[in-house]
Formats: structure tokens, C-alpha cells, sequence
């Protein structure tokens, strides 16, 4: 057993914390699908991979990766629409064949990724070549500010659920759907919406996290992985508890990287989730 | 002039036959009570009315308009407010949201001021979550909440269970006072007593079909009707 040193495990944890932002809202993203649509959608991590990659795309058309930041979830929510108008709603109300619908979305992106872009791992330059100084060791700005990006989309996602009228719609509809139908509420509407939102989310994750990580065409598998961990932990249908849930494991994840391989963390993932699920089998914050 | 009329409706659950031919009016301005006992089938008429369920056959009109295969959220924007049995408000939603959802222009506060003219104490509880509001107040929400959609009839199950006597009361208050200003009213009730004296015509159902259909005096008269179909005394 290594010693471990304080300031190694706070810089790790703050490290795990600030990556957290950026998975919650991919993990967000999912959560509000699952919520509205009642959809498991395997597709996720990989629209957060078409993410990443357009974002390598954005950045060789117009050099400029900032622009990608606004483009690309914007191409990802247009092209959710006629997905869920066509392939989901088709099925609605079967979930085990619209979750088979999704597997079948997930592989036309690998492909079309793999035969556009390559199979190739691609590292994108650091957009913000910024070092700060972290418990006394150097780190990247860009992470930081990757985690500051994120959470004002997290304010701005709270802003519109929980202060207008139309994420009221959509808050009614993740509690009762079929009151919410009989309330004169367009549930299809609510559905198309929310898919687009997910998605964008699932995009803008894979674009801040394009500089950080390898770009691959397989690249959502670990991600989904995750989140489908995050948002079961955090209770299924609750925004709030696949939020905490993010920030905690990614935490949890960055401190267990002191003395376990990724491997191992990933093994412990598991561990904790089913520890979570004895003593709350709905997940933590679960009604 | 008739508002809502069922022909022959045939209702399932899966496999099993719930409505069994239902059919039944209301015309625009009466209370129309309809009873009958546990699980003879009147939640399914009125989900079969609003869409949630599907009849597999049969005809509904709403304002002349076939409505028996329309989306649920359609028929309610023709004018149908629904207070379901177990009120079904939105749990984590606050008194203010709750009724948002039913207001087609979220900033008309005139709905809104007459819902809280109606049930004043909603207004003291605006900001609280629906699910943690006492039992009354949660049954003035659910009613309030589907006002505020401006329907032209309202379809109430059961609105007075596990409520205390003094708060059935005021229900009934509140359903006559809705209905002279012309509320058109379909009422689902176990309390027969609540409902004959609200009530301008009644239909008894038993095991999905409709077994009585008559006014309120004449089945005053005919006590042995309500005991069979309800086991009632009067
Ligand atoms: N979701 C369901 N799936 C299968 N059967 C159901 C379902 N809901 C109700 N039923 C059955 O349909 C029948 C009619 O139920 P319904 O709820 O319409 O009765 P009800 O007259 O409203 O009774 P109550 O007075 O208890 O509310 C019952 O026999 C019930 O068991
Ligand atoms: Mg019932």
C-alpha cells in the first residue's frame, strides 16, 4: 500500500469533481429522456461520441473549437427531431423494442463515424493551453474551464425546468404523463422536445470532452456506462439525484485512482452502485 | 342541447371486457350523476371519455364532434376538465405549477384569481408541493387545476372520498355554485345521498353496462333500484 499523500488524493478528488460537471450533463441528458419518454436510450454515448468528432470537424472547417460548443448541439437537437418523429414514436409504448430501436441508432452512428472518420484515435489540441496551479501541482485550464461551461448549462437547464412554463410541461409530464395528457398536454410534443434536449446535452458533453480525451469511434461506450450508473443511483425520473449522483461517482472515481487501476475503479463503480441499491433499491433519491 | 353522448362503448383491459355497451348523455348545463358499485366500470367510462383508454367499440361525441379515436390531449383542449379518482396531481410540482399545466396562456391570471376566489386557502399554499398538502386541499387543486382550463364540463370521480364531512360539504357547495354559473358536470359517486341531492339525472352501472337511467325524483321513488345496484339505504 502506497502512502498516500493529502494534497495527491484533494488534487485527484477535485480533478474527479470537476470532470463530473461534464458528465452530469450527459447523464442529465439521459435522465430526462428516460424521464419523459420512459425510453432506455442506448444511443447516448454515442451521439456524445458524434459530438466529439464534429467537434474535430468544426475545429478543421473553421479553426475555431469554440464555435463547435454552439454548432454541434444545435445539428445534434435538429437531427434528434425527425429520429424520435420517425423511429421512436413509431413504437411507443412498447419500451423493449424501442430500446432495440436505440441499439440499432447507436450502431448506424458507429458506422457512419467509422466510415467517415476513420477508426483512428484522434487528439485534438488543447483549445486553452492555460496551466493553474492546483494543490500545488500544475493543471490544465481547459478542465477547469470545461467544469465552469458546464455548470452554467447545468443553471441554465434549471433556469428552464424548473422556471418556465414550458419545463413545467415537461416536469408534469416526467411525473404523470397520461394526467398530463388528459390535462390537454401535447405529450408528443413534450417527447420530440425532450429527445432534442438529451441529445444536445449528449453533444455538448462530447465536444468540451473532445481536447481531453482520445476521439474514437467507440468512445461513448465507457460514457454510457456511467451514466446509465449515475442515473440509476440517483434514482430513476429524478433531475436532482442523477445531478449529485454525477458529481459523486466522477468524485469518488478521480480519489479511488490513488490506489486502484482504472480497471479496478471501474470494477469499484459497479460495487458502490449495487451497495446504493441494497439500501435504496430505487436509487438514492428515488419517490 | 346535448353536450357529450357515449353509444354502445365497449371497453378492455387486455383481454378483459370492462364496458360492456355504455351509453349515456349529458346535455349541456345538468349534473349527471353516475354510480354504481366498486369496479362496475365507472373510472374506465370516464378514461374512455377523456382518451386515456381506447374503446374498441362505439361511438363518443363532444360538441358534435366524434372524439372516440382523437389523442387524450385533444379532447381535453375541446373543453373537458378531468378530476380523476386519487386526484393524480403532480407530486413535486407546487399549487402555482400544478395549475400552470392547465392554462393554455400561462400568463392569463384571470383563471387563476377566479380558481383562488373559488378556494381561497390554494392561494395560501402556492408555493407548496402538491404532495405535501392535506387531503382537502389536494381535492380543491385537483378541481382547480381543471378550471383553469376553462372546460365546458367537468368530469369528477369520486371527489368526496376520505374527505372530512365539513370539506364534502363545501364540495357540494361548490359543484351547485359551478353548475348555476353553467358548469356542465358528470359526477362519479360511491355517496348516494351526495349525489341525489346534486344531481338532475342519474345512471346506475353494473358489471359495464348501464342498468338505470332516470331523474333523480323518479328513482327517489324506486328505493329498491338503489339497493339492488347499490346496496344503498335512503
Ligand atoms: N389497469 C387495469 N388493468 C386491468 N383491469 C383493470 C384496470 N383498472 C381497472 N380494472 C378492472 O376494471 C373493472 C372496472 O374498474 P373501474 O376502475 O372502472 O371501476 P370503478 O367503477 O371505478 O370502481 P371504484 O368504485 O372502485 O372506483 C374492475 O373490475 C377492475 O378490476
Ligand atoms: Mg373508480
Amino acid at each position: 500500500m502506497p502512502s498516500i499523500d493529502v494534497s495527491t488524493l484533494l488534487f485527484l478528488l477535485s480533478d474527479g469533481l470537476l470532470w463530473g460537471f461534464t458528465i452530469a450533463l450527459v447523464a442529465l441528458g439521459l435522465s430526462l429522456i428516460f424521464g419523459v419518454m420512459g425510453i432506455v436510450n442506448m444511443a447516448h454515448g454515442d451521439i456524445y461520441m458524434v459530438g466529439a468528432v464534429l467537434a474535430l470537424y468544426v475545429l478543421e472547417w473553421t479553426g475555431n473549437f469554440w464555435l463547435s460548443i454552439i454548432i454541434v448541439p444545435v445539428v445534434i437537437g435538429l437531427l434528434c427531431v425527425p429520429t424520435e418523429r420517425f423511429v421512436l414514436r413509431p413504437f411507443e409504448g412498447r419500451p423493449a423494442v424501442t430500446m432495440i430501436a436505440t441499439v440499432g441508432i447507436a450502431y448506424i452512428i458507429q458506422q457512419v463515424v467509422l466510415a467517415t472518420f476513420g477508426g483512428m484515435h484522434e487528439k485534438m489540441p488543447n483549445p486553452w493551453p492555460v496551466v493553474i496551479n492546483l494543490f500545488d501541482v500544475g493543471y490544465s485550464g481547459y478542465r477547469v474551464l470545461i467544469a465552469v461551461i458546464s455548470v452554467v448549462i447545468i443553471i441554465g437547464l434549471w433556469f428552464f425546468l424548473y422556471k418556465t412554463s414550458y419545463g413545467i410541461l415537461i416536469r408534469a409530464s416526467i411525473q404523470d404523463k397520461e394526467m398530463a395528457n388528459a390535462m390537454g398536454i401535447n405529450s408528443n410534443k413534450i417527447a420530440m422536445a425532450t429527445f432534442a434536449l438529451g441529445g444536445a446535452l449528449a453533444a455538448i458533453g462530447g465536444v468540451l470532452a473532445a481536447p481531453v480525451t482520445q476521439v474514437f469511434y467507440l468512445m461513448g461506450a465507457d460514457v454510457i456506462l456511467l451514466c446509465f450508473i449515475i442515473v440509476i443511483v440517483g434514482g430513476l425520473g429524478s433531475l436532482k439525484g442523477t445531478l449529485i449522483a454525477a458529481l459523486m461517482f466522477c468524485t469518488l472515481q478521480g480519489g479511488m485512482s490513488i490506489i486502484l487501476t482504472p480497471v479496478e475503479a471501474k470494477v469499484a463503480i459497479f460495487v458502490i452502485m449495487i451497495l446504493v441499491l441494497l439500501f435504496r433499491p430505487r436509487g438514492m433519491f428515488a419517490k | 342541447m346535448e353536450l357529450l353522448s357515449l353509444k354502445d362503448i365497449h371497453t378492455y383491459y387486455g383481454k378483459s371486457h370492462i364496458l360492456q355497451g355504455v351509453s349515456l348523455e349529458v346535455n349541456k348545463g345538468e349534473i349527471v350523476a353516475l354510480l354504481g358499485r366498486n369496479g362496475v366500470g365507472k373510472t374506465t367510462t370516464l378514461n374512455t371519455i377523456i382518451g386515456l383508454l381506447k374503446p374498441r367499440r362505439g361511438e363518443i361525441f363532444f360538441q358534435e364532434r366524434d372524439i372516440t379515436s382523437m389523442p387524450a390531449f385533444k379532447i381535453a383542449r375541446l373543453g373537458i376538465g378531468y378530476v380523476p379518482q386519487g386526484k393524480h396531481l403532480f407530486p413535486d410540482l407546487n399549487t402555482l405549477e400544478n395549475l400552470k399545466t392547465g392554462m393554455s396562456n400561462k400568463r392569463d391570471m384571470t383563471e387563476l384569481e377566479s380558481a383562488f376566489e373559488l378556494f381561497p386557502i390554494l392561494k395560501k399554499r402556492i408555493k407548496q408541493t402538491a404532495k405535501t398538502l392535506s387531503g382537502g386541499e389536494q381535492q380543491m387543486l385537483a378541481i382547480a387545476r381543471a378550471l383553469v382550463t376553462k372546460p365546458d364540463m367537468l368530469m369528477l370521480d369520486e371527489p368526496t372520498t376520505g374527505l372530512m364531512p365539513s370539506i364534502v360539504s363545501r364540495m357540494e357547495e361548490v359543484i351547485k355554485k359551478l353548475n348555476r354559473e353553467g358548469m356542465t358536470i358528470l359526477l362519479v359517486e360511491e355517496k348516494v345521498p351526495f349525489s341525489l341531492a346534486l344531481a338532475h339525472r342519474v345512471y346506475i352501472m353494473d358489471k359495464g353496462q348501464i342498468e338505470y337511467s332516470g331523474g333523480v325524483e323518479k328513482l327517489r321513488q324506486e328505493k329498491e333500484i338503489l339497493f339492488r345496484h347499490l346496496g344503498a339505504r335512503t
